[in-house]
């Protein structure tokens, strides 16, 4: 198989040159051969003729004179010597030792009994070549000189073989003439057809150009159109088609732009009159116990429904920052395990029996204490909540070969590589002793309003938590991934790449 | 790419073509017209007689007549042709396909009927149209090549260009009126 379009096209250059080339040497050849053997074979038939003419015969010929005759003939060989052979009835008489040919063919002596005409045939026998000529011998009935025209035959028929040597020889030296010419210009013909593959592939190659720019997501790439041929038209679709591509991708944008912007509206015009229920459904609850036992206890529904909607607009505002990516990471180098345990504190998850802390102190991160504590909230909430106590909350670091990350159900980071090319990590793992997450669950935790139990339509968070520590540790830099643990219960590890220089521990 | 290869095979063939051809062979091809010679005797020193080659093809032989005797009457030329070849003529293949027996023969001119009309152009004037020999054998078992002997003999003693009719009747029935060929 020949590969690469350049090798082709040379290929193909090349062979169009040899077969023109050798086609036109072989019919250069063909007529001048034919010309050189027509040359030689007629001016010996009319030569042999023309001798033949100026010979007086008796009727019948005695043996004698028409020996006389051939060595005469034979003697004037034209344009080469040759061999003459003369029949008369039973006669055979030649020139030679022979008294008749071996070269003449039945053909030949056929064709003079059956016309009366010259003829000639070319034999060729043990490789070569020879004329033979046959002329039959006629005579003028009439008086000469009466302008008679009935010719009879005299019974008398010459024939002449004559060797072809230097017809071969010249015809032998134009096959080499030939094959020599040819092979120099095929040899010229690569110059034009290098030349040639050059100028079609240029366009072949800007268009690759193009095309890899594209892939890198340069939508408004195109490529400078060029005459009219095939490879401008293909370029011409190629720029149609980008276009069309930037204009969907544009408007694919606009419209989750749209749907964004709407959600975060959404959110925005739902907060104000939420705060205004808030304070409402706030005095509501300190009345409750005033109230009779149903209006009570439809009183509190309310208040608690209004809280999870004041969360899950609080919730959706955020992600719609990340969404619209306002959202900024403010750094701050903390000890990571002061920041951790003041996030519990906070939220009153101090019970050991519920929280079980494994924090070595000295770590320091560079993190945004706000986005980290809503990261570690949401998911040491969400394993009290689906799992079991008690919730392990574990934190250490660790040193990685710059080695591929793989992760199940994680999100990518960009972890800070250092001179040696190892990676310092900032790993924070929380566990719980529930029955785990389902496998077929797994691959979506981080989604939005992913439900893990469908048949539990109403959970008590909003449904965005682990979206939001998703694009939080994500706006880190790191990773966050969910498994199973060993023992049973579900496993979230939080990865942070760590770029202070003052790793402890 | 069969393309490819299709084209090379192609061109390597022409060129094995071009390399493995020199002169060929070739089939009987005609040249011109056959060489005409003046014959001796000269035209008023000779009778012509059409006997037969051992192939069966007409072959004439030119007897001597001395011109100062007249012209050589058809029927002694026909006489000459029926004694058959010379010795001399026998001896390169000369043969006579006329029966051996019956040499009476008579020359007359034949009646208008029987030559067509219409064929008298290019004939010189003077010239009989047909004649009429009557052998004592019977000529229509007579093979071609006896035949002409007779038609041809017998035309050109009467016309030097041979051009005159000639019917030939036997003992038993007649053959058309036939020219020389």
């Amino acid at each position: 198989m020949v590969s690469g379009l350049r090798t082709r096209l040379v290929l193909a250059f090349l062979l169009v040159a040899a077969v023109g080339c050798g086609t036109t040497a072989a019919l250069t050849y063909r007529e001048a051969r034919n010309a050189i053997l027509e040359q030689a074979q007629d001016t010996a038939v009319s030569s042999f003729r023309d001798q033949i003419q100026e010979l007086h015969v008796n009727l019948p010929p005695n043996n004698e004179q028409m020996q006389g005759m051939v060595r005469g003939l034979a003697r004037q060989g034209k344009p080469r010597n040759w061999w003459v052979y003369v029949e008369y009835g039973s006669v055979r008489l030649s020139s030679g030792t022979n008294p008749t040919s071996t070269v003449i063919t039945p053909a030949l002596r056929r064709q003079a009994r059956a016309t009366p005409h010259g003829s000639f045939q070319r034999v060729v026998k043990n490789g070569e070549p020879y004329l033979t000529m046959v002329m039959p011998v006629v005579f003028k009935t009439a008086q000469t000189g009466t302008g008679g025209q009935t010719e009879r035959p005299t019974g008398l028929t010459f024939y002449a073989v004559m060797r072809l040597t230097d017809e071969q020889a010249n015809v032998d030296a134009m096959v080499v003439a030939a094959r020599d010419g040819a092979l120099p210009a095929l040899a010229i013909a690569l110059v034009p057809a290098l030349l040639a593959a050059r100028s079609v592939l240029r366009p072949v190659r800007d268009l690759r150009q193009a095309a890899r720019s594209l892939g890198r997501g340069r939508l408004d790439t195109r490529i400078p159109v060029k005459g009219g041929g095939e490879l401008s038209e293909l370029a011409r679709t190629f720029n149609e088609s980008t276009a069309a591509l930037e204009r969907s991708v544009d408007e694919l944008q606009r419209a989750e732009a749209r749907a964004r912007r709407f959600a975060s509206d959404v959110s925005h015009e739902l907060r104000t009159p939420l705060a205004g229920m808030l304070a409402v459904t706030e005095l509501l609850d300190e009345d409750a116990a005033g109230l009779d036992p149903d209006t009570a206890a439809a009183v509190r529904l309310i208040s608690s429904e209004t809280d999870k909607l004041a969360v899950l607009v609080e919730d959706l505002m955020e992600i719609s920052r990340f969404d619209a990516r306002a959202a900024e990471l403010n750094t701050d180098e903390v000890d990571a395990a002061e920041t951790i345990r003041r996030t519990l504190q906070s939220r009153h998850w101090t019970d050991p029996a519920r929280i079980v802390l494994d924090l070595p102190d000295g770590i320091r991160a560079r993190l945004d204490p706000r986005r980290f504590d809503v990261v570690i909230a949401n998911l040491v909430g969400n394993a009290l909540r689906h799992g079991r106590p008690p919730v392990t909350v574990a934190l250490r670091t660790e040193t990685r070969p710059p080695a591929p990350r793989a992760a199940e159900g994680a999100a990518d980071g960009t972890p800070d590589t250092p001179g040696d090319g190892s990676t310092h990590w900032l790993v924070t793992e929380v566990a719980d002793r529930g029955p785990g997450i389902p496998a077929d669950v797994l691959p979506h935790v981080f989604d939005r309003f992913y439900k893990a139990d469908q048949a539990r339509t109403r959970s008590e968070g909003s449904g965005l938590g682990l979206a939001i520590t998703l694009e939080n540790v994500r706006l880190h830099g790191g990773t966050v991934r969910a498994a199973n643990g060993p023992d049973g219960g579900a496993v979230f590890v939080v990865e942070i790449p760590l770029t202070t220089s003052e790793v402890t521990a | 790419m069969r393309r490819i290869r299709a084209a090379a095979a192609g061109a390597s063939a022409s060129l094995l073509l071009l390399a493995g051809c020199g002169v060929q062979a070739s089939e009987v091809v005609e040249a011109g017209g056959p060489a005409v010679v003046p014959v001796a005797p000269d035209h008023d020193e000779r009778v012509l007689l059409f006997f037969t080659g051992p192939d069966g093809s007409s072959i004439p032989v030119a007897r001597y007549a001395d011109p100062a005797m007249g012209p050589v009457s058809t029927a002694r030329t026909l006489d000459a042709l029926l004694n058959g070849p010379t010795e001399e003529e026998r001896a390169a293949g000369i043969r006579t396909r006329l029966p051996d027996g019956n040499k009476t023969v008579e020359v007359r001119p034949a009646a208008r009927e029987d030559s067509r009309p219409g064929e008298k152009a290019g004939r010189p004037a003077g010239a009989r149209e047909a004649v009429r020999v009557t052998t004592g054998f019977a000529v229509r078992s007579l093979d071609a090549a006896a035949v002409r002997q007779l038609v041809c003999t017998a035309a050109h003693a009467e016309d030097p260009e041979g051009l005159v009719k000639v019917v030939l009747t036997g003992s038993a029935g007649s053959l058309p009126a036939t020219a020389c060929a």
